[in-house]
């Protein structure tokens, strides 16, 4: 459990490449976040994330075909891994659990 | 859609593209292009360059930059460290005849420079050991002479400003008056032993963190006639005896109670002492006109300081609008000059700007800044030497820098190798320098006994850091040229053969090296030749009188007829005169004279004499006579003029001026009765103002006394005894006039002193330097040497053929040298009325070093050129 352990932004850009599947890349995961959650994403935070996640096993990535409109430069896909997914479910559950947890009369 | 849209910024996709990691940049710069293209169409973006830059900088992050390469990491550097050092250990070994000259001249020079280092440590250092030395300034003074215009700077002050500033500056906290000039001889019980001391406040004490060893410190300078003496002062006359309530006697200013003992002052502190004085003592002499007034005087600033302890927390310089509303309120416009007074920190004093009158001696900074660029010179010498030789021995190194490389060894590694081995010879250098400084700190405290007393020239652990840096330092600089060169060998063209690689790529370099080189020595030489010339100059011009055999006696104030009278009945006192002063050493008196007629004033050099002067020093008169015979003793009467006095008290030519009436100092009037001709009443290297002899027997302080040369040992132990009748309490004080003469020209012997050293320093390292290239070069030429002689070229031609580089080299150096050493040697010798010519010193400076440069060639390319050539040509 310990090790599945997800910071709160690189959970919602996990999240969010699971929302885009495979259109999931740099701009599009931004673009999304900032609709989706209304703040703002620096470009430099994203990408450290990303290649962080990456280096963990969460996501995996292929190269796409060049475009005009990015210079001529190859689009990067994430896909989350099968070992993303299971991180996020224990996230979730953990989450799950801790709420389940309180007792009835603690939040009213 | 506008196609007319600015790019992104360039400066930052080249950043981008520097720092970005390589694998993620394709899909980083993608993402900003996209970025990019949509902001601009985006109407609420208003700057989308901006945008992009910063997202650009964002991009920042440390998983997001390329890694710097570590290249080494399967190494540990500690390994390769070692490694390096003990390489440095085995190449300065092998190489004996490399090592030595580099280290022989590194460690002189650094000696040198170590020196130097101490010198300006020690300036620095000065009045540093006072507890309130940021609180105390120094009141210095600026006249400026109305009639002139001239303006010179004292570090003296009128002594009644100190009631002045202490009732008018607020933040003053103590004004502590200084007059320097006590003393000279003390006598106590009979005993007569030299004293030197001050006249200083009762607040001295107090602002100078006087330590007392015994007596009482309330009041001891607060009455007339009370002296303070410092420990040696009081052993000198006491011995082992209690000084305190002693009461002792200083010649010519009275008698003093002595109220107490001090330690001695700090040794670097330009205020020293024997004794202090009550500046009250000052009053009574004053009154009995034995010494200038200077207690309520404005006008006197000959011998008075003041020195201002502030407030804690308040600026010196606030103090100077203060003293300039002074000068308003007290002087006025009928003074001869001008005077305006500013303030001195006393940490800016030593070392500091140059004034007159200073108490004790102040190193001019000036001196300080010259000094150091000698050592810069000197150091910078050797450490051309090392650049050039390590850069020619390159060749022997190559094979190792290639079998480095090819192993994987980079650049850096081999620089840091390089820079090592530099180091590691500079620090050897450094021990042998501490040694050769043991011995040069000695010659040089005995160089004049003035130096020892102006340093102290500690060596604390902080110093020996100092010079562990500066000789990392001076490793590191010398060594990165050769480092340099070294490491950027070609491993393949060094390892295909030894043959293909440029030995002498860096040619220009090291030529001006040596250039530079020699063009140091040649100003050196040909600045102390013309020191040397000039020197001797000085002493053999004819200074229109004769010193020769004469002793001046300091007569300590007896009657000069009572003393010439006991010395008259010596047989081997050949004849007495007296006067007093004494040309050509340095001491002059001025007073106005006014011509009665024209009622021109001027203020003339004078001395008084008796009639005997002019005949024992044997001096020329063009017109008129000597003093008559039957001239009043009492009253002053007769003058004798100077050509230059003449001229400016407008009285036409010698002949008319004889018998012209002149009044002297607004007292007695004075008749012409005779013209001066050469009389050098100052130093020969001076030029000559207008002067006169009076006719005053009454104020005669030596007596000169021509001595038979047949024994004047003899001669002076008659002297003694017949002085000894005179006066039982003073010893005899003589000294020959020639050698009294001769002592004004220390200052030029020390420094030729110490630039003739520095030269044959700069001399030796050019030549070590010139021979080593010499060596290197020979020895790449053995083979072309070997096969040109089995082809018919003679020894003669051969060794034309490998000096002419070098000579060419010299001569470059003269072409350079020259016209240097002509400018600066101009400089200082304007200053002299009698010159030496420039040319001489030029020329032999030139021959000189021309002669040790081609001496050093020729010991290496003469060896080459009789070697037999088949030694060279063997193994091919």
């Amino acid at each position: 459990m310990s090790q599945q352990y997800l910071g709160s932004f690189e959970e919602i850009v996990l999240l969010t490449v699971g929302i885009l599947h495979d259109k999931a890349y740099g701009v599009a995961i931004k673009e999304e976040i900032e609709k989706r959650l209304s703040r703002t994403v620096r470009l430099g935070a994203l990408h450290a994330t990303l290649v962080r996640l990456e280096n963990k096993g969460y996501l995996s990535s292929a190269y796409g075909e060049p475009t005009k409109k990015r210079g001529g430069k190859r689009k990067r896909y994430f896909t989350v891994t099968t070992y993303g997914q299971k991180a996020l479910k224990s996230t979730m559950q953990t989450r799950q659990q801790l709420w389940e947890s309180i007792p009835g009369f603690a939040f009213e | 859609m506008p196609k007319s849209l600015p790019p992104p910024p360039r400066v930052a996709q080249r950043l981008l593209k520097w720092f970005c990691h390589p694998d993620l940049y394709e899909q980083v710069d993608g993402d900003l292009n996209e970025l990019y293209a949509k902001w601009q169409e985006d109407d609420k973006m208003k700057y989308p360059r901006w945008a992009y830059a910063r997202e650009v900088l964002g991009l920042m992050r440390p998983r997001l930059i390329r890694t710097i390469p570590r290249f080494s990491i399967h190494l540990h550097p500690r390994d390769m460290y070692k490694n390096y050092l003990k390489l440095a250990f085995r190449n300065i070994w092998r190489n004996k005849a490399f090592s030595s000259i580099n280290l022989f001249g590194l460690a002189i020079s650094m000696s040198v420079c170590l020196l130097l280092i101490l010198i300006i440590n020690d300036q620095y250092g000065y009045d540093s050991e006072f507890e309130k030395k940021d609180r105390i300034c120094r009141i210095v003074s600026e006249r400026t002479s109305k009639e002139e215009g001239k303006v010179t700077k004292l570090a003296t002050a009128p002594m009644p400003l100190a009631q002045v500033l202490k009732e008018n500056c607020p933040f003053v906290e103590e004004v502590v008056r200084i007059k320097r000039r006590f003393g000279g001889e003390a006598v106590f019980q009979g005993k007569t032993v030299p004293l030197k001391g001050i006249y200083a406040d009762q607040s001295f004490l107090d602002v100078f963190d006087v330590i007392w060893v015994a007596g009482d410190a309330t009041d001891a300078l607060t009455t007339p006639n009370t002296v303070v003496l410092t420990e040696t002062g009081a052993r000198r006359l006491f011995g082992e005896q209690e000084a305190v309530g002693q009461v002792i006697e200083v010649t010519g200013t009275g008698t003093f109670l002595v109220k107490g003992v001090v330690k001695d002052h700090p040794t670097r502190t330009h205020i020293k002492y024997e004794a202090l004085a009550s500046v009250s003592t000052l009053a009574a002499l004053e009154k009995e006109e034995r010494i200038y007034a200077s207690l309520d005087n404005w006008h006197n600033l000959n011998d008075n300081y003041l020195y201002l302890l502030l407030k804690p927390g308040s600026k010196h310089k606030a103090l100077n609008p203060i003293l300039e509303q002074i000068v308003d309120q007290q002087y006025d416009e009928e003074d001869q000059s001008t005077y305006a007074y500013h303030s001195q920190a006393l940490l800016d004093i030593t070392p500091g700007p140059s004034f007159s009158n200073q108490l004790g001696t102040v190193i001019p900074e000036i001196m300080l800044y010259f000094l150091m660029l000698l050592g810069f010179i000197v150091i910078l010498s050797a450490g051309f030497n090392y650049a050039n030789l390590s850069i020619a021995r390159s060749l022997d190194r190559a094979k190792e820098v290639g079998i480095r490389k090819v192993s994987g060894a980079f650049k850096s590694h081999l620089t840091t190798q390089f820079l090592i081995e530099s180091t590691v010879f500079a620090i050897i250098a450094l021990g042998i320098a501490c040694l050769f400084l043991e011995f040069l700190i000695p010659a040089f405290l005995q160089l004049d006994p003035n130096i020892s007393r102006v340093f102290a020239l500690q060596r604390t652990p902080g110093v020996y850091l100092s010079f562990l840096g500066f000789s990392l330092l001076v490793g590191g600089i010398s060594g990165l040229l050769p480092a340099l060169h070294l490491a950027a060998f070609n491993p393949v063209k060094v390892l295909k053969g030894v043959g293909n690689i440029r030995v002498f790529s860096r040619l220009t370099a090291r030529k001006a090296l040596i250039v530079a080189q020699f063009v140091f020595s040649m100003v050196f030489v040909i600045s102390v030749f013309l020191a040397q010339q000039q020197l001797t100059l000085s002493l053999n011009t004819d200074l229109g009188f004769t010193t020769e055999g004469i002793v001046n006696v300091d007569l300590q104030g007896n009657d000069y007829e009572v003393v010439a009278q006991a010395l008259a009945a010596n047989s081997d006192i050949l004849a007495i005169s007296g006067s007093s002063n004494l040309p050509a050493t340095g001491s002059e008196d001025r007073n106005p004279f006014k011509n009665l007629e024209t009622g021109e004033s001027i203020s003339i050099t004078n001395f008084a004499v008796n009639r005997a002067f002019i005949p024992n020093l044997e001096i020329d008169l063009i017109a008129g006579e000597n003093f008559p015979e039957n001239a009043s003793k009492e009253q002053e009467q007769y003058v004798i003029l100077n050509e230059q006095a003449v001229d400016l008290l407008q009285l036409t030519s010698p002949e008319a001026a004889i018998g012209q009436l002149l009044q002297y100092n607004d007292g007695p009037t004075l008749k012409v009765i005779g013209i001066l001709g050469k009389f050098h009443y100052r130093e020969a290297s001076e030029t000559l103002g207008p002067f006169a002899l009076r006719y005053a027997p009454s104020r005669l302080t030596y007596a000169n006394v021509k001595l038979s040369s047949q024994n004047v040992h003899r001669a002076l132990t008659g002297l003694e005894a017949s002085w000894k009748e005179v006066d039982a309490i003073h010893d005899l004080s003589y000294r020959f006039f020639d050698e009294d003469i001769k002592e004004q020209y220390t200052g030029l012997l020390i420094t030729m002193k110490i630039i003739g050293f520095l030269s044959l320093l700069v001399c030796s390292i050019a030549c070590l330097g010139l021979l080593g290239m010499a060596i290197y070069h020979t020895k790449s030429k053995e083979k072309e040497v070997g096969i040109r002689k089995v082809m018919g070229a003679t020894s003669s031609q051969l060794m034309v053929l490998l000096s002419k580089g070098f000579v060419k080299l010299i001569l470059l150096a003269a072409v350079i040298a020259l016209p240097i050493a002509f400018f600066v040697n101009q400089l200082w010798l304007e200053t002299f009325a009698i010159k030496v010519s420039l040319v001489g010193g030029l020329i032999s400076g030139f021959g000189l070093m021309l002669f040790l440069g081609l001496l050093t060639i020729i010991s290496q390319t003469f060896k080459a050129a009789i070697a037999n050539p088949i030694d060279a040509l063997r193994d091919e």
